[in-house]
């Protein structure tokens, strides 16, 4: 019975997650001609947020407070004024800010989550899954604000929305494609009797990790944007580069709960033997999990595609 | 223990991760609202967006091109093509409304730019028109809020709200719907406004 409720407690929870994340990838900047799309019309009656306000109350002025000093904290260690202390405090502000940043939406939990889900990992692979695509995300950052800020005759703020809205097709193909693959093998290891997907072999699950993090992580994370080209305006690159890496530190913690999350769904699901019954429900974890990634692919690509 | 440990901030952090912070800004704006009224009535809605240091970074960087910390007109004619006026797509975000109905607004004019300390601040009117109450009073009331929550609008408060020209007035806030769940900011909240003419 505990264990069920534990199941039924993580099965609505990522009920909730998944699909909300996944929709929610899509959101662009609305400065910059390109983004979104919008009626032009004025609203007549917004919509407050949905479930969990409260909790978002909490998370979001906490946000704004962190956007301030760790705006404070780069200026101060680009500039040198705040000495050894003001770097420590920079790393600090860097990593918690990620912890944050990276639950809102995007960043790539709903696929770790979803990955997780549909096949058996450890928890080393999980932590793995989440150090990758947080590191992915920020690398890209880094790399693309460098290529964009080198190349002179390029707008930042437009050369990144277009970068990004091309990353992000890269990546929704690599998700459409992952997806795809890991149910097709769902179904197959369950026709053979398995019901559990996990004679991927060791080169196949570096491959499906790398690719799930590519595929999640590939369009550079906005908040690691902002860092490191402030810092780099300030004349301290390599303060930017040190920030982006505490960031992407505190999103892999954020990322890896997600999996697991998911982990401990699966988990529940597995110990529930090896009956029919069981491998029915390990088949439908597995599809999910696959449902999620091909979700958040699709969503992605339409995203792109405007 | 460690299996435990892992569980235990799985679900935490799930449960951090629920719709309500699907809200993720990425913006902060600060902002204070000027009605400007004329002696036929109503004339203009002045707004002054002040961005958060990190938003306003890259685009200091794209647009300042001459690096001398201020607008020129043919930079401020760059940076409203390119950060701004893809908002129109949104209504900027503003809707005014009167008992219930919505009001027509012009688009914007007069925009500019400054940088204050390192911040950017941007400053447009919206044309309206809006005469006096044949009696009494008129009640307008003004929402400005991103829905998808990529921008994070501070309220137009009675301390950021001000008039000009020959009016009285008082201003407040009047919350959508009322929810425990949605306190502060990401409350969608108009800010009322009941005027008269002066005298």
């Amino acid at each position: 019975m505990r264990r069920r409720s534990r199941a039924a407690l993580a099965a609505i929870i990522l009920g909730l997650i998944l699909p909300a994340l996944g929709l929610a990838e899509s959101s662009e900047n609305p400065f910059i001609p390109g983004s979104r799309a919008g009626t032009g019309e004025a609203k007549k009656t917004p919509d407050p947020p949905g479930l969990g306000g409260s909790l978002l109350s909490i998370l979001v002025p906490v946000q704004a407070r962190l956007n301030e000093a760790l705006a404070g904290a780069t200026r101060a260690a680009a500039l040198g004024s705040g000495q050894g202390g003001g770097f420590l405090l920079l790393l600090g502000l860097a990593f918690a800010y990620g912890v944050v940043h990276a639950a809102g939406p995007g960043h790539g939990k709903t696929v770790v989550a979803s990955r997780v889900l549909a096949e058996d990992t450890s928890p080393a692979q999980i932590a793995l899954a989440g150090g990758l695509t947080a590191l992915v995300h920020a690398s890209s950052a880094a790399a693309v604000s460098t290529i964009l800020l080198l190349l002179a005759r390029v707008l930042f703020t437009q050369g990144l929305a277009s970068t990004s809205r091309g990353l992000g097709l890269v990546g929704s193909l690599l998700l459409l494609g992952l997806g795809l693959g890991m149910g097709f093998e769902a179904l197959h290891h369950h026709r053979e009797g398995g019901g559990t997907p996990s004679a991927h072999g060791r080169r196949g699950e570096r491959a499906s990790l790398v690719l799930a993090a590519m595929g999640a992580a590939l369009v550079p994370c906005p908040g690691a944007t902002a860092v490191f080209v402030l810092a780099v305006t300030l004349g301290s690159p390599l303060i930017g580069l040190v920030a982006v890496v505490a960031m992407s530190l505190g999103m892999a913690i954020t990322i890896s709960s997600a999996g697991f999350l998911a982990w401990s769904l699966r988990r529940a699901g597995k110990s529930l033997g090896s009956g029919r019954r069981a491998k029915g429900l390990l088949l439908g974890l597995s599809l999910l999990g696959s449902l999620g990634i091909l979700l958040v692919g699709l969503l992605g690509l339409l995203n792109a595609l405007g | 223990m460690i299996k435990r440990t892992a569980k235990a901030l799985g679900v935490i952090l799930g449960l951090s991760l629920c719709p309500g912070l699907w809200a993720h800004p990425h913006v902060f704006i600060e902002q204070s609202l000027r009605l400007d009224f004329e002696e036929s009535g109503l004339r203009s809605l002045a707004f002054a967006w002040e961005f958060d240091e990190l938003f306003s970074s890259p685009l200091i960087l794209d647009y300042d091109r001459d690096r001398d910390g201020r607008f020129g007109p043919e930079e401020t004619r760059a940076l409203k093509a390119g950060a701004f006026d893809n908002l129109s797509k949104f209504h900027w975000f503003i809707s005014v409304q009167e008992g219930g109905k919505a009001l027509p607004l012009g688009s914007p004019r007069n925009f500019s730019a400054e940088i204050k300390g390192n911040r950017l601040v941007y400053r447009f009117d919206i044309p309206m028109v809006l005469s006096w109450a044949a009696t009494g009073s008129r009640r307008i009331s003004i929402l400005v809020y991103d829905e998808s929550y990529f921008v994070a609008y501070s309220l137009p408060t009675a301390l950021s709200t001000t008039f000009r020209g020959p009016v009285e007035a008082r201003t407040g806030g009047e919350v959508i719907k009322r929810s425990l769940e949605y306190p502060g900011q990401y409350q969608p909240t108009w800010t009322f406004v009941e005027f008269r003419r002066k005298g």
